[in-house]
Formats: C-alpha cells, structure tokens, sequence
C-alpha cells in the first residue's frame, strides 16, 4: 500500500508493523509525531501494546529497558535534548544487551534553543554501545526500523534509527507500506535468551568485579563485529522479500569517480542531484552514504574509496576542538590504509540549508585544490 | 577467579536470586507495625475504638460499626447528644479542615438499633449495683456481658437516674428507654422502688451478693443563702423533673453548667422569661460552649459576675438580690416568680470499704460519659477482683507530626439540620436532626484513622528492598532484607510504622 507520509509516521508504521508491544516516550519537537500516532493507535485498540506515559525521556527509556528485559519488543523515540537526558540508560541498555530500538529525530542541541537539524545529539552517543544507522528517505526509515528488530534481536544489542529532523520527520514523501503479513514473515516474534521471569528471579547487571567485567566488554565489541555481517544479511533477505535492497553502505556512481562525496542522512540526497548536474559536464564525482555509523564499517569503506583520487566528507556535525566526526572516523579509517586527500566541511549546522549548488562549489573547491591542510573546510558560515 | 568471555552470559547477571543477600544485618533501626491510639480514642471517658468504628462506616458496615461501638458503649444514641465531645477536641483532622463529627457518627450508630450478643458463657458470681444511673447500667452491662449475674437496684420507679431529666430537645427520653431495654437484654435482673439505707441495707446485700457496687451518683449542692428554703425555690433536678407546672412566668436561674442552661431552655419552651446568673465570665461556665450560644439565641437572658446574696419572699414574688463580683457596693436585685438553684453537686467523701463505686461518685466527673466510662472501669474491677488482672499494654498516642499529610486533602465537616430558633422554643422536639446516611458515608471517609492501619499499601508498594509482603490484608517486614532506611514508616500516612533500635 502506498501512502503519502512524513518522516514521523513512517518511523510510527515501522514500529506498528514490527508489532511493538511496549512503547513509553516523552514528547519533544521533532519527535512527538512519531509516538502521538502509536498512543492513537493503542488508544483506539489498533495497535496491542502498552503505551506507558512517563515524565522525562530518561524514565521512558527506563520503562523501555524493564519491558524489554521481560521479554517484550520495546520501542521509543526522542530528539536531541532527550536523547541526551537518556544518556545514562544508553550505556545501561547496550551493557544489558538488551534489543530495543529508538528512533531519534536529529535535531541540534541547545543552547541557542533550536528544533532545526543537525547530527550532534546522536554523534555525540557514538560511545554508549548502540548501533547506529542514518537513513536518507520516509522509505528507508520504515524499512529500517524494521530491520532493526532483526539486527537487534539477533545480536543483541539496541539500535538507533536516525533521521533528519524538519527534512524528512515533517516533509511528506510516497512510502510503500508492506502488508502486515508479509512483515510478521520476515519479522517473527522477539524469543530473548534470558529473561526477567518473577517465578525464577535474578539480579540483572549486578557488581561485576574487575576479573570479569573486562571480557563483558569485550563480548559487547565482538557484538559490534558481528553486527556488520548482520545487518548486511537483514537488509539483503528484506530487498529479496520487499524489492529494496539495504545494506552497511550506499555507493553512488563510484565506480569510475575520481572524487568521492562522503556523507550522513538527507544530504546525501541532495549530493546525488549535485554529482547528476557536475557529471554532465564531464567530471568524474561519485558518492559512498554512511548508512551505518556503528558499527562503523572501516573495511568496506576503504575498499569502496580505494580507486577515488580525493575525498569531501560533509559534516552536519562538530567535535568541538577537533573537527568533523564524520571527517575523523573516515581518517582512523584510512591510517595506514589508503592516503588520499581528505576535505573535510563543516556545513548546515542547526539546519541551515545545504542546496546542489553548495555542493558544486564543495567540489569545485575541491577539483582546484590538491591537498588541504585545514581540519575543517567550514562552508556557509559568516566569518 | 577467571573466566572466559565465551563462557560468560551477555550480561551479568546473578545465579541465584537477591533472597540469599542478607541486607538486614546493615541496619541499626528497624521498622515494627504498631497501631496506636489515636487522640480521639485516648480522649475518650468511655475508651470506644473509635477509629476502628469510623472505618467500618466509611465501608458502609454500619452494623459492624455498631455492634464494636456498642463493645465499649451502650448508649451510643444517648452519649451522640449529651456527650461534651472530648474525643473531637483532640481530633487531628481540625488542622485540615475541620474535627471529625464523631458526635453525629455516634448518633447515626445509635439510631440504628443495633444490639450486641450476649456472651454465652456464665459466671456463677452475683453482682448487686446500686443506682441506675449511666455509671450503674453502664457496669451492669459490661459484667453481665461478661457473663455475670446482676441485680440492679433502683430507689425511682424508672430506670436511668439523671438521663431522665435531659431535656428532649436534647435528648428524646425515647433514646433513653431505647438503650436501657438494649442493656436489659442482655439479662438483667432489677428491683425498683429500693432505695438503698431505706428499703435495704448493705449488710444484706453483702450476704446475698458476691460484690457490690454503688453508683448512686452525687447530692445536688445548696447555695449557702438565706431564703433557699423558700417555696417556689428549686434545685436544678427538682425543676427538670416538674411536669410542665410552672408556664408562663418569670424564672430565675443561678448557676453556669448544663442543668442550670437545660432549666433555663426548659422553662423557656414552656413560655417563660428566664434569666440566668452566673457568678463569672461566659468563658468560665461549665456548661458546653453549643448550650449557651444556643440558650442566647433560644432568647435566655444570661448575666455574669453576680453573685447570689439571700432570697426574699414578697406577697406574689421572690426577689432575689445579688452583687457584682468583686464589688461590696453593688448590690441589686431582680423579681421573680421561680428561683432555680443549679450549682452543681455536693464533694462526696468516696471512702466505702468493701464496695465498688463507680459514676460521680467515684469520679465527680459530672458527664454522662465521665459515668459511663466509670462503670465500665469498675466492671473490669470487678471481673480483676475474682479472676486477677488480665494483660494489658500500653499504646503510645499518634501526634500530628506523625501523620503524613501528602496522603490527605483539606475537607470539611458536614453541616448538621438544626431547627429554626422560633420553631424549636414552641416544644421538646429536638433540635439537632442528625445527618442522612450518604453524609455519614463522607464524613467518616474523611477520618483520617489515626495510628489504624488502612490498609493503602504505601509500605509494601514504597520498600525498595521488597522487603514487605501483604498476606490477607496485614503487612509483615522481612526483617532478613530490610535495610532500615525508614521509607515505610515516613509513607504511612497513619503514623502506624514505629522505628525501633535494632538488637545487636
């Protein structure tokens, strides 16, 4: 079925079809659309869950971990200041293993008090253990959050799924919407390995002495690991079942590039009309989308950029006293690997607009220049 | 101690459950459920659990309610009028919104009729009470119930002793006889028209009783004046007992305290002009602060600071001169066709060997419920006198501070129908008309059950060690777990929760 929907509510169609059953949110602006359509449907008996009010986006990641941990698929979603209010229980969720997924709506942080976006709030919880991946259309956050249940159940750990605030939570787009069935098939219900059960009670994350907690961590990593073998498999058996193939990356015209756009989120759809119009007239531009941040897929992003001769990473995003996050991880990436020119932009901080013709200007900037030798190439910004 | 990450779990988690953590040996203080007396309980002459009754009204059990009423007191419609309210002078409730109306509950309770059973068994023991008054039928009650053989004896023709001469608009001689029948259910022998000294003696009744006790109440005092022996003088109980004689003239009352205002209002319904004097100020009269505002509205005329000074007869007056208080020069006088002398009773030496007292007698207490708390004391007397004590222990009283007001709202008391001043001095009807069941049901809600376990669960749903289980409605602390951190006793909001220094 095709439906002209936002952002938000293909966020709300993912959780409805992967049949959440416990779903707790507090209300923050760009978010609040995505829980207001799931309290409507539990209210109106549509949806068979528990939709659990609370008073902080703290508690409802709180409540979202105690009905996971018995067993339920959890489900929230927040923004920004809220995400960061959950920082806390972020760690405790991914150290507890426990499968939930949160949809966070990009959104900058305050202060100057904003509901525009940027990719601050989830970057900036880059180390708490969740999975991450940014998604570029209405359609890959309903499929994504589908596919983030299997990714999560089956190793067990908890996953973000991060779209751009205003660009697509509140810009509609035609979504396909897949028939319930056919998700209940590709989706089965969530079976936890272990479980809070009152008839045979344990303490859950209790004191964890120095000669064991360290291999705990080290099994949360090797969790990483495997994600990446995971989430390439769930997005291949979803493209065979759906018709929409997903994977760790998303390459654009890279094959023969001779530059290489790399990026996160809605930009990059702006990218693609960008490299469309520069190509016709004969350059060489292709693009690499960084669907998943973490796990962060090192290996698969240096072989997809291996043959380009320069790259532009564009960030919505700062690591304050360093420079892009984006821009940082592609450089870990490439140490001893591949030595290519990096340039590094700053651009469209607290939703400022980047159009195709920033990002001819990027490239043109970039064809000119050899090499740079600044961290941040900062565009658009009034000096 | 080594592991490998294979063999680990996902998460840490324990093998066995927390019971095996024995938390409780960190405390040094302790939680105990102790229920305690509440301020109205304690307050009470007559120690009725009052806050166990108001429960059993909030839950609509009204014959639950009166029969534990009627445990301690057998005259819950008599004591709903007359009793001066200690009970809701103590009442934490006035600090939020108002005393609960424990008079109108107790009313209610009354009125409904209810009589207890009697204990089955029997104690071949036989007790002669002297006096019927409510110390008297109050003792022979509780030992009858106890299953002692009683006789009362009783100088009057009627049962009740100074119940009888209460006005009805205060209270209905018909509650009287009402609760006195209830008392005599439970099978009790009386001798009327025996006065004790006149028709028997106590040495004959010394052989034919196992104990004795006399309640005989207290001798009305005489003021100590010239012209008290004057006709047309009275004494307070003289004048109450007048069967609508006197109508239509001009009455004089001396005396401050219930009978002179019961005298006053009597003579006032039966269209009299009355005047009362008292020898000190409003506030120092003994009669309940209600009486006398009704008595003003009513239209008695009340003078303070006179003293009496002598009664003279004229030809179809008495004129009775007084002086200002404090003041040799002040003398006046008013003319009158009735004198009514109500200043309380005679001091009474209360040294009687080997009888029981109980009433005014006993206490000079002056309340009925003072009389009916009396005799239930001497009753258990009585019973320790045969079978020896019987344990008893001692509950600390709540105070304000122990209460935890988050858990209850400002409410008000219920206003009770009272009849409109010109109605009511046209007869002996009452003039309280008590409250409709639905108001009883909200007022008794309101109590706030003071040191009674409600039953809200605050303890057992606020333990952050669960360390509180609920079986068939009583809470017991795991003493194995509780760490001591005082989170029930700070949330119950009846002061139920005591902390204790742990035994170590």
């Amino acid at each position: 079925m095709k439906l002209l929907l936002t952002g938000n509510y293909a966020a709300s169609y993912g959780a409805i079809l992967s049949r959440a059953e416990a779903i707790s949110a507090y209300p923050i602006t760009p978010q609040t659309q995505i829980v207001e359509k799931l309290s409507t449907m539990v209210a109106e008996g549509k949806l068979n869950a528990k939709f659990i009010n609370v008073e902080s986006e703290r508690s409802a990641l709180a409540v979202c971990m105690g009905a996971s941990a018995t067993g339920a698929r959890a489900f929230t979603a927040t923004s920004a200041q809220g995400l960061a209010l959950m920082h806390e229980l972020l760690h405790w969720t991914a150290g507890a293993r426990l499968p939930l997924v949160l949809v966070n709506v990009n959104r900058a942080m305050a202060p100057g008090w904003t509901v525009w976006c940027d990719e601050n709030d989830s970057l900036s919880q880059r180390d708490t253990g969740w999975m991450q991946i940014y998604c570029e259309s209405n359609q890959e956050v309903l499929d994504t959050v589908i596919q983030a249940y299997k990714i999560a159940e089956k190793i067990m750990l908890p996953m973000m799924v991060c779209l751009d605030g205003i660009f697509l939570s509140h810009t509609q787009e035609v979504v396909d919407v897949p028939e319930q069935e056919i998700v209940d098939r590709f989706l089965p219900p969530y079976r936890p390995p272990f479980s809070l059960d009152t008839s045979f009670p344990h303490a859950f994350g209790s004191l964890t002495p120095p000669p064991v907690y360290f291999e705990f961590r080290y099994k949360l990593q090797q969790a990483m690991d495997e994600a990446q073998t995971e989430i390439e498999r769930a997005g291949k058996e979803f493209g065979n079942t759906f018709g929409r193939d997903y994977g760790l990356l998303d390459e654009y015209l890279l094959n023969d590039a001779e530059v290489a756009i790399v990026a996160l989120g809605t930009v990059c759809g702006t990218c693609r009309a960008a490299i469309d119009r520069l190509n016709e007239k004969g350059n060489k531009i292709g693009m690499l989308r960084i669907r998943t941040f973490r796990p962060f897929p090192k290996k698969k992003i240096i072989k997809s950029l291996k043959n380009v001769k320069k790259v532009i990473i564009i960030d919505r995003n700062i690591s304050y006293g360093h420079h892009g996050i984006l821009h940082e991880e592609i450089k870990s990436a490439f140490y001893r690997k591949l030595n290519i020119p990096l340039f590094g932009f700053i651009a469209g901080l607290g939703g400022r607009d980047i159009t195709p013709e920033d990002i001819e200007q990027m490239v043109n900037y970039t064809l000119k220049h050899k090499k740079t030798d600044r961290d941040i190439l900062w565009w658009g910004v009034n000096k | 101690m080594k592991f490998r990450a294979s063999e680990l779990p996902l998460t840490p988690f324990s093998l066995k459950n927390t019971i095996s953590i024995r938390t409780g040996d960190w405390k040094y203080v302790e939680p105990v459920y102790e229920e305690k007396l509440s301020p109205c309980i304690s307050s009470c002459p007559v120690g009725i659990n009052i806050t166990s009754c108001i429960a059993l009204l909030a839950k609509e059990e009204f014959q639950e309610a009166a029969k534990l009423w009627k445990e301690s007191n057998p005259f819950p419609g008599v004591c709903g009028r007359v009793c001066p309210r200690f009970c809701e002078r103590e009442c934490l409730r006035q600090h939020l919104g108002g005393s609960i109306t424990i008079h109108l509950l107790e009313r209610f309770i009354g009125d409904l009729d209810i009589n207890i059973q009697n204990k089955s068994q029997r104690i071949e023991k036989r007790v002669a009470i002297i006096g019927s008054g409510p110390a008297g039928l109050s003792c022979a009650y509780h030992l009858s119930r106890k299953g002692y053989e009683i006789t009362i004896f009783e100088k009057e023709r009627l049962l009740g002793g100074l119940l009888r001469i209460i006005p009805s608009y205060r209270l209905p001689v018909s509650v009287v006889e009402r609760e006195i029948e209830g008392i005599l259910k439970q099978g009790i022998d009386i001798e009327i028209n025996k006065e004790l000294d006149k028709n028997f003696s106590l040495k004959e009744l010394k052989q034919q009783f196992d104990a004795i006790c006399i309640a005989t109440g207290l001798k009305e005092k005489k003021l100590d004046i010239t012209g008290t022996g004057l006709s047309n003088v009275w004494s307070g109980r003289e004048f109450l007992k007048l069967n609508n004689d006197i109508q239509n003239k001009k009455i004089t009352v001396i005396g401050g305290g219930d009978t002179a205002l019961d005298a006053a209002r009597v003579a006032l319904r039966r269209g009299s002009e009355v005047f009362v004097f008292y020898r000190r100020r409003r506030e120092d009269m003994p009669a309940n602060p209600y009486e006398i505002e009704e008595a003003i509205e009513e239209g008695v005329n009340i003078k303070y600071l006179s003293e009496p000074l002598r009664i003279e007869k004229y030809s179809s007056f008495l004129r009775l001169f007084f002086k200002k208080k404090a003041d040799e020069n002040s003398e006046f006088f008013i003319d009158t066709n009735e004198v009514v002398m109500a200043v309380g009773e005679e001091k009474f030496d209360n040294k009687v060997e080997g009888v029981f007292l109980c009433g005014d007698i006993l206490t000079q207490k002056g309340t009925v419920s003072h009389a009916i708390g009396s005799g239930k004391k001497t009753a258990s007397l009585i019973h320790k006198y045969f079978f020896g004590e019987e344990p008893s222990i001692t509950l600390p009283v709540v105070e304000f501070e122990n209460l935890n007001l988050d858990y209850f709202k400002e409410e008000y008391p219920p206003k009770e129908e009272k009849r409109g001043i010109s109605q009511r001095i046209k007869d002996f009807d009452e003039v309280y008309q008590g409250l409709t069941k639905e108001k009883i049901i909200k007022e008794a809600k309101r109590c706030f059950g003071c040191g009674k376990c409600g039953g809200c669960d605050n303890c057992y749903i606020y333990c952050p060690d669960v360390a509180i289980s609920k079986e068939d409605g009583k809470y017991t602390v795991d003493y194995d777990h509780c760490k001591g951190c005082g989170i029930c006793m700070e949330e119950c909001p009846r002061g139920v929760i005591s902390m204790r220094r742990t035994k170590k």
